[in-house]
């Protein structure tokens, strides 16, 4: 069976361009977890653009809640879920895949969630534009790290005062506006912008603390 | 180090946060093996379908991901031949190459980038792959890169007219938009207009932050504000609102040497009417300059005066006439 060498430090890109020739299926019957694919897997490839739609109402929500625990945002989960599936079927990924779809997709939504909370990570305070300059793909050595890595955010979170935390939740999950926020609670939009900054500091410190240590941060120069 | 079985109770505990620390490196051990791995996903599709959480609208992702998937089409359908390129001989890749550079230099622009166009009195609207919204407005023209627009890059150039609804990315990746004068506006995610006509330059910002950059000037704007670039001096004007909007839509017809019988074609298109000419001699008279007109009569009358002619327009039949009707 085809073992993926780079099952472990899995990026979405970095796979497509290392996975050369063509690849035999595993349609392994009997183990059970590729099997209850085996029907969309058939569609992708006798169709690809109706196969990825199937798989696409399949898993679009239960990636998006996945995401969701790593980006906060709704918007920004299915944005990103959208993303991977048309990486999935625009840049012909299907054709590729060793192992079920299922894995794969899983596996591109928390690397993706994984860079995004780097780079929320590294942003400098008061909205100054950073980029990344080192380390850049560099992805945990063990599946139970993202877990991990959403459970700290969540405890983040968590250990927010409880007006911070309302207001952050609400920001970022619901998707309401600063003044819809503001007009709810009672108080003023600055207030909910202080609020929001200071939730958004102890978060960053925090994981920064934790995960993104070694990270090298550049300032724009443009 | 032959795994030991990891119960489906033990990878829930551990999806919920409180697997030890032992358990951990167990499931990261079990998890090495493929069809383990499998398994793990399994479980975590499973658990995650069983987790409280808001509601998606998968009709309206799947909306989003289909415009995404038609606009980066128009690229793959031109690469095809890369993925199989490890099994050609190397002569019918190098043939390969050379054609695509010989073809590459012919129709450079062409490839590299895809034009966004509107004729006259046409307003239409667009999502970009990255699934931002633009809105043209009529003569204009947004030219965008076809490759690896939204990874590498968000940079288009305006002629024209045009607003736009920036999504945010989660890389935070910059959407510049290259307008006339020289002025760039770079945006994180945020809604704007951009008029960039020969002669007049104007950024306005309605929500969101953008920078707007023109040669070494660098300037933040704020919702409400607006910038115009005006025979190469740029001013900016603080909180002009909302209510401020320098782009009518739908209302511009910009001619120049247009041809009567090409106003012709463009009332036909644009309002589904029918155009006859009195005498022959009439369709090659040539019209030029903007013309702001709401609907088709004020149009038809613009462009009668401006010729010196006569038009009658009855139901949606227009005659053009050689002599200007009796007032």
């Amino acid at each position: 069976m085809g073992v993926d060498p780079h099952v472990h430090n899995f990026d979405g890109s970095n796979e497509a361009k290392a996975a050369t020739g063509p690849r035999q299926l595993p349609l392994h019957g009997g183990d059970g977890f590729s099997d209850s694919e085996f029907f969309i897997r058939a569609a992708v490839m006798e169709n690809p653009k109706l196969g990825t739609e199937l798989l696409f109402k399949r898993y679009y929500s239960v990636l998006c809640k996945h995401a969701m625990r790593f980006v906060g945002s709704r918007e920004i989960a299915e944005d990103l879920v959208c993303d991977i599936f048309c990486q999935f079927y625009s840049e012909g990924i299907f054709e590729r895949i060793t192992t079920s779809y299922r894995a794969y997709l899983f596996r591109a939504v928390r690397n993706y969630g994984y860079d995004h909370l780097k780079k929320e990570a590294s942003k400098l305070p008061i909205g100054e534009m950073v980029e990344l300059s080192a380390s850049e793909g560099l992805q945990p050595d063990h599946i139970t790290q993202y877990e991990e890595l959403y459970q700290d955010l969540d405890k983040a979170i968590s250990g927010l005062p409880i007006q911070r935390r309302n207001i952050y939740m609400q920001f970022h999950l619901e998707g309401k506006s600063q003044k819809e926020i503001a007009l709810a609670l009672g108080i003023s939009t600055r207030t909910v912008q202080v609020q929001m900054y200071r939730a958004q500091q102890t978060i960053r410190t925090l994981l920064r603390n934790k995960w993104f240590v070694s990270i090298v941060i550049a300032i724009f120069t443009h | 180090m032959e795994n030991q079985e990891i119960s489906k109770e033990l990878l829930f505990s551990h999806f919920e946060g409180s697997a030890s620390v032992r358990q951990r490196q167990l499931i990261d051990e079990w998890a090495r093996k493929p069809e383990n791995e499998e398994q793990f996903y399994w479980y975590l599709t499973e658990w995650e379908m069983a987790q409280p959480g808001l509601a998606v609208d998968v009709e309206q992702g799947m909306r989003r991901y289909r415009s995404r998937v038609e606009l980066t089409n128009v690229v793959t359908e031109e690469e095809i031949g890369v993925p199989a390129r490890h099994y050609w001989p190397r002569y019918i890749a190098a043939c390969a190459v050379l054609l695509l550079i010989s073809i590459g230099v012919l129709y450079r622009n062409d490839i590299l980038y895809a034009n966004l166009t509107t004729g006259p009195g046409q307003v239409r609207s667009w999502t970009l792959s990255d699934g931002s919204r633009v809105k043209l407005n009529a003569s204009s023209e947004l030219r965008l890169p076809r490759w690896g627009f939204g990874q590498t890059s968000r940079e288009v150039s305006l002629k024209g007219e045009a607003t736009f609804s920036i999504t945010h990315q989660a890389n935070n990746q910059r959407f510049i938009v290259k307008a006339g004068d020289g002025v760039n506006v770079t945006v994180l995610g945020t809604e704007f207009s951009v008029y960039s006509r020969p002669g007049k330059t104007e950024v306005i910002l309605s929500k969101g932050k953008v920078t707007l950059q023109r040669r070494e000037q660098k300037l933040v704007m704020k919702p409400g504000d607006s910038v115009i670039v005006e025979n190469g001096t740029l001013s900016h004007n603080r909180f002009v609102g909302a209510t401020h909007n320098t782009i009518q839509w739908e209302s511009r017809f910009d001619f120049d040497r247009t041809s009567l019988s090409e106003v012709a074609h463009i009332l036909e298109i644009n309002y589904g009417l029918t155009v006859d000419f009195s005498s022959p001699e009439l369709k090659s008279l040539t019209v030029s300059g903007s013309f702001q007109a709401s609907n088709a009569q004020e149009l038809i009358r613009s462009v009668s005066q401006i010729l010196g002619i006569g038009y009658s327009f009855k139901a949606s039949r227009v005659v053009f006439l050689s002599e200007p009707a009796e007032r």
